[in-house]
């Protein structure tokens, strides 16, 4: 124990684990509850407009924000009170913190381990990028999520998605070719903010920078003495 | 014929196409600043706030210049704090559209305090601070103070661009402070300084040193990205609006959000948002509640010492007495017969006049003013109204018209009944010949002739000058001795007092509708008129200018005879009409009116002007004659049709070649005289001998010479006859002293120059007791090389000095070795401080003397600030749109 510098920031779930100081201790007695279910949404805000003769017109201009409902299972007061603490903590939708999903706490490889690093500086608002995986094992593949650690930028938090993942044997002839050591990774949303070169890329356990949805929480307690509680948060990007 | 919009050609072919695009629109506000010493205002890339509503920050080249003509290049247009932009509309008119923009402003009033270090473009911050947190985001002015005052960046405001090591470190750019490296730690309080979320609670600006948002300049774009790279496309944008800041607010729900709301109006705003001046003192002079006019607060700085609607919202009942004749029988008794014992009666009627009294009522109530373009009949607003002491049959009533300065006043309605005859049979029906009028308001001319009232000069050479009273608050009088035992501050009195005027002169009955004078230019500026019927009416016009003297005629009755109401209510110290009446920038008439039997009444008045004069900057090609130096020259050795070629004035190299368009005379709309014009097909032109930058030429004389060598010089709209730096002014304060009788000032000369000067300036800083004493005219005497100030001050200490002190005449201003030797040649030309203090003042100039080198003003510049660089020019080189002088029909 002793001395901490830091407050754990991320909701304690089977993997995190908190303790009664408030510091992040991965321990048996300081894990989270797991989430019953989890109901994600993405929603890509785009002005439609449909004319008579039939022609669509669409345009965006909102980036893309993540809305995700946790539920639990009915859990003791001991398994309940942390996260509700760590809730109240937050003060209702005012102070942000992490979340990471069950489904994405690992890459889809299941031999996905080591560096996986962007290759090159990239500027706001491209879609693809080049990663370098010579010290990485495994492949990234079509659905995994990953966050950017930049040490540029302490703020680039977005969740992206992975689109497409092309390779040195099979590429978009519009793109460079990727070397024998690169990926080139096709992402949505595009690169929010604009990217260091060897920053890293995380696949595993990408935590979503989120606030709670509504400055009221509830929970009830039933005959059986155990706590019916959920949560709805929604992506805050800093 | 309509053109069509210039559209980036990818940008096209996307919406022709139909392709899937984002779209962000791109905001660019200037930020609050101080103007540049020649007036205008930074374009530096660092001057502007760059915000976007779209999804990420946006990197685009709107291709601006800095100050300094190089490209800003590529700025980063921040997305976290715009939330909305409204939309907007485009018509055919023009019109005022208008925007608003709404910013999140829940960081407003951020400030922390840590321990921070500086190292490159790197503040770090060793105590344990998340300043994302805090608040601050990308984007955001900051601004740092040192907690012992004394810090290497202390008071420095930087711009934040990044934040590194889990937001403890800020990654700044410079703006205006430098940067300073200290690896040692100081304790910091770091403050959200961003306009664009401060803006709301950011005092009004009082001088320019406090600057605000309002007017300032707002783009928005609107660019369309492409949904794969996120690149712009075609690295361009549609401009969708340009205007001015007219507004602000701040809205905060503590359940909700706060709100920054800026609105927006577009350029046209400008003109449709014009609503005229009041007709009151306390808005004019913005007074105070002791009645203190205050400079900052008036619209235009002069106006604080402009008095002339100091009675434009009192109501006046006048008392005017008139002769009235009557019959009275008389008996007459005559003795005839033998010792006259018969007496014979005789009863006759005999004339005789008695006074009759009839009270006037003028209700007089501040109403805006007008502003009038084109010709247009408006009632005037009487500001001022009362009889001469003595002579209660007299009313003089001053009637403010319009927002000045207008071309001329082209006729005048009587009780509903125009001077100038409408058409033929008004004037069968009333004009001056006719025995039996159908109305006592005779007429001359014929207004669908196009003729209009003609007056005559009344202003003449002579100048007359009066005593300032106290009331202006302006006049500088010995100073008081204050509760602490000290003379008041100089400031206390700070500002210009005026106490010279040109004479106007009665014309009496020279000019007179009777006499069926007309003209096609009506009556300009400086012109008298009379009406004879219904009743004597005598009216002087003032156009409006902008620095327009007062009327001589009331303040000649001031202090003399002096008015009723002046007599009963006003000490003598106190101004009543005084040269500092002057009715700046309002077009206004002096009405004599004479009250009579038969017209017992003041008569309501109104006026047909012909309103504001435009100029066109030579966009038709036709430009000012250079008469000063050509005028010898004829427009008419010009045909039409004829080819010309255009040679620069300097060296006579020739230029581009074009034919004559049209020859023909406009009227001057400021002394209705006719002068020459010939418009070409083209401007002068030529890539390096007579080249344009911003459509502004560069050399502003050339002529045009035709096959048969005829030539006629002209100017171009920007042209100056003097721009020069100024040299040392006045004469030099060789000492010191202090009356120690009278107590006042006495400045020991170094040479004789201002023998018989009266009124003085003094040029250099005061220190001590004369602290601001540059800041003012001073009365005085001057009597061999000393001149003694009417300014009482304390015993003289080391400390009372005037720095680099020198005296000048007050209104005079020394012009440099290079300017012209031929005595009047800049007379009646306008000089302008084009750096330095008193920037974009403008005098004119009534007097100049070759010899001497030196200029007389109408008046001294607001705060009489020394100018260091001025530029001297004539009016009217902007020439003037060809108008047609025929009036309408109303």
């Amino acid at each position: 124990m002793g001395a901490f510098s830091s407050f754990a920031n991320r909701l304690p779930d089977p993997a995190y684990g908190v303790d009664e100081a408030g510091q992040n201790v991965n321990s048996t007695a300081n894990y989270g509850p797991g989430f019953a279910s989890v109901t994600f949404s993405k929603e890509q805000p785009t002005m439609v407009s449909r004319t008579n003769s039939g022609r669509v017109v669409s345009r965006s201009i909102v980036g893309e924000k993540l809305n995700i409902a946790i539920t639990y299972n009915p859990l003791t007061r001991a398994q309940f009170e942390p996260v509700y603490s760590f809730l109240s903590e937050k003060k209702g939708r005012l102070k942000p913190f992490f979340v990471s999903l069950p489904q994405y706490a690992d890459a889809q490889d299941s031999t996905y381990s080591g560096t996986f690093t962007v290759d090159g500086a990239y500027a706001a608002g491209k879609d693809n990028f080049l990663a370098d995986h010579s010290s990485l094992t495994g492949t990234p593949k079509r659905g995994d999520t990953f966050t950017i650690t930049d040490s540029a930028n302490s703020n680039h938090t977005k969740l992206y998605t992975v689109t497409r993942v092309q390779t040195n044997s099979d590429y978009y002839s519009g793109e460079s070719q990727p070397s024998a050591d690169q990926y080139r990774i096709y992402c949505q949303p595009n690169l929010v903010y604009s990217v260091a070169d060897n920053s890293t890329l995380n696949f595993v356990s990408p935590l979503v920078r989120v606030i709670q949805s509504s400055d009221v929480r509830e929970y009830s307690l039933g005959t059986n003495n155990l706590y019916t509680f959920s949560l709805n948060l929604e992506e805050a990007q800093p | 014929m309509p053109t069509e919009r210039s559209v980036n050609s990818t940008i096209r072919t996307t919406l022709v196409n139909n392709e899937a695009f984002e779209y962000a629109h791109l905001v660019k506000f200037e930020r609050p600043q101080l103007p540049n010493a020649n007036n205008t205002f930074s374009t530096n890339a660092n001057k502007f706030v760059y915000l976007t509503d779209g999804a990420r920050d946006i990197s685009f080249n709107d291709g601006s210049t800095n100050d300094s003509g190089s490209a800003n290049g590529s700025q980063i247009y921040r997305a976290n704090k715009l939330l909305k932009v409204t939309g907007y509309k485009e018509s055919m008119q023009a019109k005022a559209s208008s925007m608003t923009l709404t910013i999140a402003a829940e960081t407003l009033g951020t400030s922390v305090s840590g321990n921070l270090t500086f190292s490159g473009s790197t503040i770090t911050c060793s105590t344990l601070i998340d300043f994302v947190e805090e608040g601050f985001k990308e984007g955001d002015k900051i601004k740092l103070e040192a907690n012992d005052g004394s810090g290497s960046n202390h008071n420095k405001i930087f711009l934040i661009t990044g934040f590194t090591s889990s937001n403890q470190n800020i990654t700044i750019e410079t703006l205006d402070d430098a940067f300073t490296s200290n690896s040692t730690g100081e304790l910091y309080t770091l403050s959200l300084e961003s306009e664009e979320l401060r803006g709301p609670l950011i005092a009004r600006g009082t001088d320019l040193a406090n600057p605000s948002f309002l007017n300032k300049n707002v783009e928005v774009h609107k660019v369309f990205i492409d949904p794969e790279t996120g690149e712009i496309k075609g690295n361009a944008s549609i401009l969708i609006f340009k205007g001015l800041i007219t507004k602000t607010n701040i809205n905060e729900d503590p359940s909700k959000s706060s709100r920054v709301t800026w609105t927006l109006n577009s350029h046209w705003a400008d003109f449709s948002r014009i609503q005229g001046r009041m007709t009151s003192d306390e808005t004019h002079r913005a007074l105070t509640t002791e009645g203190k006019p205050q400079r900052d607060a008036t619209l235009k700085p002069d106006y604080a010492d402009d008095m002339g609607f100091m009675h434009g919202d009192t109501s006046v009942n006048v008392l005017a007495t008139y002769q009235e004749k009557y019959f009275e029988p008389k008996l007459t008794t005559s003795s005839h017969g033998l010792f006259g014992v018969k007496k014979k009666v005789k009863m006759s009627m005999e004339e005789k006049s008695r006074d009759r009294d009839v009270k006037l009522a003028v209700e007089m109530s501040a109403k805006y003013l007008p502003v009038v373009y084109g010709v247009r009949k408006i009632p005037g607003i009487p500001v001022f109204a009362d009889t001469p002491f003595g002579d209660p049959d007299t009313i003089y009533v001053v009637y403010a018209i319009c927002e000045g300065e207008i071309e001329a006043l082209y006729d005048i309605y009587v009780d509903g009944q125009p001077l100038i005859c409408l058409n033929k049979s008004d004037f069968d029906d009333r004009n001056t010949s006719v025995s039996e009028p159908s109305s006592p308001v005779l007429c001359a001319g014929r207004a669908d002739k196009g003729e209009t009232l003609s007056g005559t000069v009344a202003v003449t050479s002579s100048i007359n000058s009066y005593p300032a009273g106290a009331q202006s608050q302006f006049y500088q009088e010995p100073r008081h001795v204050n509760a602490g035992g000290h003379y008041d501050d100089y400031s206390h009195s700070m500002g210009e007092w005026a106490s010279t005027v040109t004479t106007y002169q009665d014309l009496g009955n020279k000019v007179s509708i009777s006499g069926g004078n007309t003209s096609d230019v009506g009556i300009r500026n400086g012109q008298q008129f009379k009406i004879e019927n219904p009743q004597d009416i005598k009216l002087w016009f003032h156009s409006g200018r902008f620095d327009q003297e007062a009327n001589s005629k009331l303040i000649e009755i001031a202090t003399t005879t002096k008015f009723k109401r002046q007599a009963d209510y006003f000490t003598s110290g106190e101004e009543y009409w005084s040269p500092n009446h002057r009715l700046l920038d309002t077009t206004y008439v002096v009405a004599e009116i004479k009250v009579t039997e038969e017209a017992s009444d003041i008569p309501e008045l109104e006026f047909v002007v012909k309103g504001k004069i435009y100029e066109n900057y030579n966009y038709d090609f036709k430009y000012r004659h250079d008469d000063l130096s050509y005028s010898s020259e004829a427009a008419s050795n010009f045909i039409e049709g004829e080819s010309v070629t255009f040679y620069r004035t300097s060296d006579d190299t020739a230029l581009n070649s074009t034919t004559v368009k049209d020859v023909y005379k406009i009227s001057n709309p400021e002394t209705g005289d006719m002068i020459d014009a010939i418009r070409f097909g083209d401007k002068p032109f030529h890539t390096t001998n007579f080249p344009y930058v911003d459509d502004v030429p560069e050399h502003t004389q050339f002529y045009a010479k035709d096959a048969s060598n005829n030539t006629w010089h002209m100017l171009t709209f920007n042209h100056t006859d003097l721009t020069a730096t100024l040299p040392n002014q006045g004469s030099t304060i060789s000492s010191i002293g202090r009356n120690n009788t009278s107590g006042k000032v006495e400045l020991t000369m170094a040479d004789t120059a201002l023998s018989g000067v009266t009124e003085f300036k003094i040029v250099g800083t005061g220190n001590g007791q004369f602290t601001n004493i540059e800041n003012n005219t001073l009365k005085g005497t001057y009597s061999s090389q000393v001149i003694t100030l009417d300014v009482c001050i304390n015993t003289l200490s080391g400390s009372d000095t005037i720095s680099s002190g020198r005296v000048i005449a007050s209104r005079t201003l020394q012009l440099p070795s290079s300017a012209s030797t031929t005595d009047n040649f800049y007379n009646n030309q306008i000089i302008e401080i084009t750096s330095g203090t008193g920037v974009s003042q403008k005098r004119t100039i009534t007097d100049y003397n070759g010899s001497t080198k030196i200029a007389t003003l109408r008046s001294n510049f607001v705060d009489h600030p020394i100018p260091q660089v001025v530029t001297i020019f004539q009016e009217g080189l902007k020439i003037y749109v060809q108008v047609i002088t025929q009036q309408c029909i109303l």
